[in-house]
């Protein structure tokens, strides 16, 4: 098993096997010793990327349906199942890929296997199922986004990074489109991006593999093997100019502002970097930012940075709520100039040092839960072809240079590449 | 594919890992959870001591004070002491309760050391300055304000208030007119007159050396004199009959609804029949409520009860978000389903599929010893006994369907719950009052009706 070294710590790799049915369906099996319970992830290389303009949100409502069941699973009865065996699932759309997982007894995974299995080759669409789902998703985006400050402002602010619609509509879809999808749309759906050579198996916990294997064979290797859809990458123009827009929010109660970049794709050398810099701006009391402008200058409520983990081009994030008094485009300025220092100065040494421990607390933790590891194997997997990803990916992250860094900054979080979205409180009546 | 589930095979439960009690010589009670799978460790600082305690007018010190003791010590500032944890992934939180307070370090086993002396620090001899006061109150005046648009903040708010009256319980908020008369000096004094308060204690959880760290709490708790506890009062009985809160959020497009009845005190014995019926009443997607209001009715994203309780006294929730055309319907269907749950409570299937899913969440709390850690500390904050989690299981199987339609008789018989709804007055207004009297407030909490 390979690892890494941090200070006197020794951190152990995500370790895993890796199989592939003949149907194509990838298998990955992490087991280890530990409390009796496995983590059962489906990832599905189909998101709100996949869709096409007048059909936002069908995949996401499709995730909806696929709890209402299949040949040999009644309406609910999948969830009622897990539930009865002591089992948490659920499951979530990207714009990327679509997850279904269960953290079950290892005395049930069997029944976890079985009922994915059912699913993927057997899913009852029928037009009951699919108005009722269209209805408690249109709730879900009331509720999420809709209702909420700022919900509203959030949904706008990908349609503003994103010149190419398939990342710049929302996840959840506008309600326009998900009045007008239709059952046949679903069917479609399942039968295009369900199939085993577009899934990935995942499996960490307390299990024994050999007999694990034998029945993901019973399971899943006899569904029909079809040809997986082909996914073109998702491109954005070269730079262009800044996009900006101010928009007024009557549940907003107090000015926010956000604030991204176009950055390059996850699991590039650059996004490593980026990610440190998210961390080193934005994670902790004693981030640049948060010190800044919650402390020193005390303009801000809270701040968030990151990126929002994308195949394609991503998006690093400053989101901000500005405190009562204070004007946004004070906050905006001092961003800016902290934007400036990461081009022009390199990290101080103590901020790496910083960046690393953080990151090793965070892997080390990452390994202590089955679905954390599970869900790990399997995102590496389904977005990068790379089921290896996490432990790659936390050994990039300790290389990057302070260098590095500074490049990556000078390079990305340019005013041509940027997206400012202002969210202003509007007066109720 | 075979037609029907496999069978489950056997599954050998883990033991529950009991706390220990150190020996140090002064200093905190101290117990420890050691546990070497995973290299990291969890320390925990428990007060029973939270915002019930304080003084009717003005309130906040104990939010207050807990949250200031990161922001500086007699040695250091609240800037060296954001360095020195982040510096050591020190993953450093606080909470505070309405009955107690509690703060945790989590670090990995080579940070221990520098883990545990910042937070001897930072509990015996906080500074509590002037000028990080006075950016905490600020920034916290705009946290309140912003609060405020919040449904289930305000219908949260509604309900408290409904149900306790004037009593303590109903506290889940500072009042900005309190938080603007407070100064540091105040703080200062009452967290010297309070912390620590008698029965607080220190909990190490994960992979560490037990003698050293023994030595250690011995060497850095030197002023570790505990004050005198506060008891509080049983509140008022709750509401004796229903009314209907109303908080009109202008712009609103779905409601936001609350309903409160009548639960039980933390050590009440009747809490895991009442756990069992939560459960099986809202407790997850395959519960009855979820069941009627979103996969037969589509009338939301969610719906799911809760158990809330406190030394004296306790409340079952439900909440859930639906469009305001529905809210009055909602109501309706989750006071039908409360009353089928007290005439026919979970039994057979539905009750093993609830005692199932307890004993799910409870092995999963298992698998992370960082949980354990903090769940112990709650445990011994709540008074419950030690064993409390050893025999949970045991007790799940033994409370039977007479214990749950027992429990569920005394308490919901009759049915008095207390609603609140947040949303736009103009659509909601007209529709609850078909359900019973119906107060309206705005959304700073003031009375319109």
């Amino acid at each position: 098993m390979k690892s890494a070294a941090v200070n006197s710590l020794t951190v152990p790799s995500l370790g895993f096997e890796e199989h592939r049915l003949t149907n194509g369906l990838l298998v990955l099996l992490s087991s280890r010793e530990g409390p009796p319970l496995v983590h059962v992830t489906v990832h599905y290389r189909v998101g709100s990327s996949d869709e096409e303009p007048g059909y936002s949100g069908l995949a996401h409502l499709f995730e909806h349906m696929m709890f209402q069941g299949s040949a040999h699973v009644a309406k609910n009865e999948h969830g009622r199942l897990i539930d009865a065996a002591g089992g948490r699932w659920n499951a979530s759309t990207g714009k990327d890929r679509t997850n279904y997982f269960e953290t079950v007894p290892s005395s049930h995974l069997e029944l976890a296997l079985w009922l994915e299995a059912d699913r993927l080759s057997s899913l009852a669409v029928t037009e009951e199922n699919f108005e009722n789902q269209r209805q408690t998703v249109i709730e879900e985006k009331k509720q999420v986004y809709d209702n909420q400050p700022y919900g509203r402002a959030y949904l706008r602010f990908d349609e503003l990074s994103y010149r190419n619609w398939r990342y710049a509509h929302p996840v959840i879809g506008y309600e326009e489109d998900l009045r007008n999808l239709t059952h046949d749309d679903a069917v479609a759906f399942h039968r295009r991006f369900y199939q085993p050579a577009n899934a990935v198996v995942a499996l960490a916990g307390d299990f024994e593999k050999d007999r694990a294997m034998r029945w993901i064979e019973d399971y899943f290797g006899w569904i029909p093997q079809a040809d997986p859809p082909v996914r073109e990458p998702v491109e954005e123009p070269p730079d262009e100019q800044e996009r900006v827009e101010e928009i007024r929010d009557p549940l907003a109660p107090l000015p926010a502002v956000g604030m991204g970049f176009l950055v390059p794709p996850l699991g590039t050398r650059e996004d490593a970097a980026l990610r440190l810099w998210a961390l080193i701006l934005g994670e902790g009391d004693s981030a640049r930012l948060y010190r800044r402008f919650v402390y020193d200058q005390p303009w801000v409520t809270g701040l968030a940075t990151g990126t929002n983990h994308c195949r394609g081009p991503q998006q690093f994030r400053i989101w901000f709520q500005v405190q009562q008094g204070v004007s946004p485009e004070q906050v905006i300025q001092g961003v800016e100039s902290e934007i400036e220092r990461l081009q022009n100065e390199t990290a101080a040494s103590w901020e790496l040092e910083k960046s690393r421990n953080q990151l090793t607390y965070r892997q080390v933790m990452r390994l202590e839960r089955v679905s954390r590891m599970g869900e790990a194997l399997a995102e590496g997997a389904s977005m990068l072809d790379d089921p290896d990803f996490v432990n790659r990916r936390f050994e990039t992250l300790l290389s990057v240079t302070a260098d590095e860094l500074r490049e990556a900054a000078q390079r990305h979080l340019l005013r041509t590449r940027r997206t400012l979205v202002s969210i202003l409180p509007e007066e109720r009546s | 594919m075979r037609p029907t589930p496999p069978e489950p095979g056997v599954l050998e439960l883990p033991s529950y890992p009991l706390l220990s009690k150190a020996d140090t010589v002064g200093g905190p009670e101290l117990f420890v959870l050691p546990h070497r799978k995973f290299p990291h460790v969890t320390l925990a600082a428990g007060f029973p001591l939270g915002r019930v305690h304080e003084p009717p007018h003005p309130r906040g010190f104990v939010d207050l004070a807990i949250e200031l003791l990161k922001e500086g010590t007699h040695r250091r500032s609240g800037r060296e002491i954001a360095e020195t944890l982040d510096r050591y992934a020190v993953q450093y939180d606080q909470e505070v309760q309405p009955e107690y307070s509690l703060l945790s370090a989590a670090c990995l086993p080579v940070h221990l050391e520098t883990a545990l002396a910042l937070l001897a620090e930072m509990i015996q001899t906080p500074a509590f300055p002037e000028s990080e006061f006075d950016i905490l109150r600020n920034r916290w005046l705009s946290l309140l304000y912003a609060q405020r648009s919040d449904p289930s903040f305000l219908a949260a708010e509604r309900i408290h208030a409904a149900y306790f009256g004037e009593h303590p319980y109903s506290r889940i908020t500072i009042p900005p007119e309190d938080l603007q008369q407070l100064t540091a000096q105040d703080v200062r004094s009452f967290y010297a007159t309070h912390f620590p308060s008698h029965g607080s204690f220190l909990l190490v959880a994960g992979d560490f050396d037990e003698d050293a760290v023994q030595t250690s709490v011995g060497r850095l708790f030197t002023d570790w004199n505990t004050r005198r506890g506060a008891e509080i009062d049983p509140p008022p009985p709750p509401p004796d009959k229903t009314v209907i809160h109303l908080v009109h959020r202008p712009g609103s497009v779905q409601a936001h609804l609350n309903l409160a009845l009548p639960g039980l005190p933390v050590l009440d014995a009747r809490r895991d029949a009442l756990r069992l019926a939560v459960q099986g009443w809202g407790g997850g997607g395959s519960a009855r409520l979820f069941l009627k209001l979103r996969e037969e009715r589509g009338l939301t994203y969610g719906v799911y009860s809760s158990q809330a309780a406190f030394s004296r006294a306790g409340y079952v929730e439900v909440t859930t978000d639906v469009h305001q055309e529905a809210a009055a319907e909602a109501v309706d269907l989750i006071l039908s389903e409360a009353e089928r749950l007290v005439s026919q409570p979970p039994q057979g299937e539905e009750l093993e599929r609830c005692r199932s899913e307890l004993a799910g969440a409870y092995l999963r709390r298992l698998e992370s010893v960082s949980n354990l850690g903090l769940l112990e500390a709650e445990r011994i904050l709540q008074r419950l006994p030690e064993d409390y989690f050893a025999t949970y299981l045991e007790r799940l199987r033994t409370t039977g369907p007479d214990d749950i339609a027992s429990v569920l008789a005394q308490l919901w018989t009759p049915l008095i719950p207390t609603i609140a709804v947040v949303g736009d007055r103009v659509v909601l207004e007209p529709q609850l009052q078909a359900l019973g009297p119906v107060v309206v407030y705005d959304t700073s909490g003031r009375r319109l009706t």
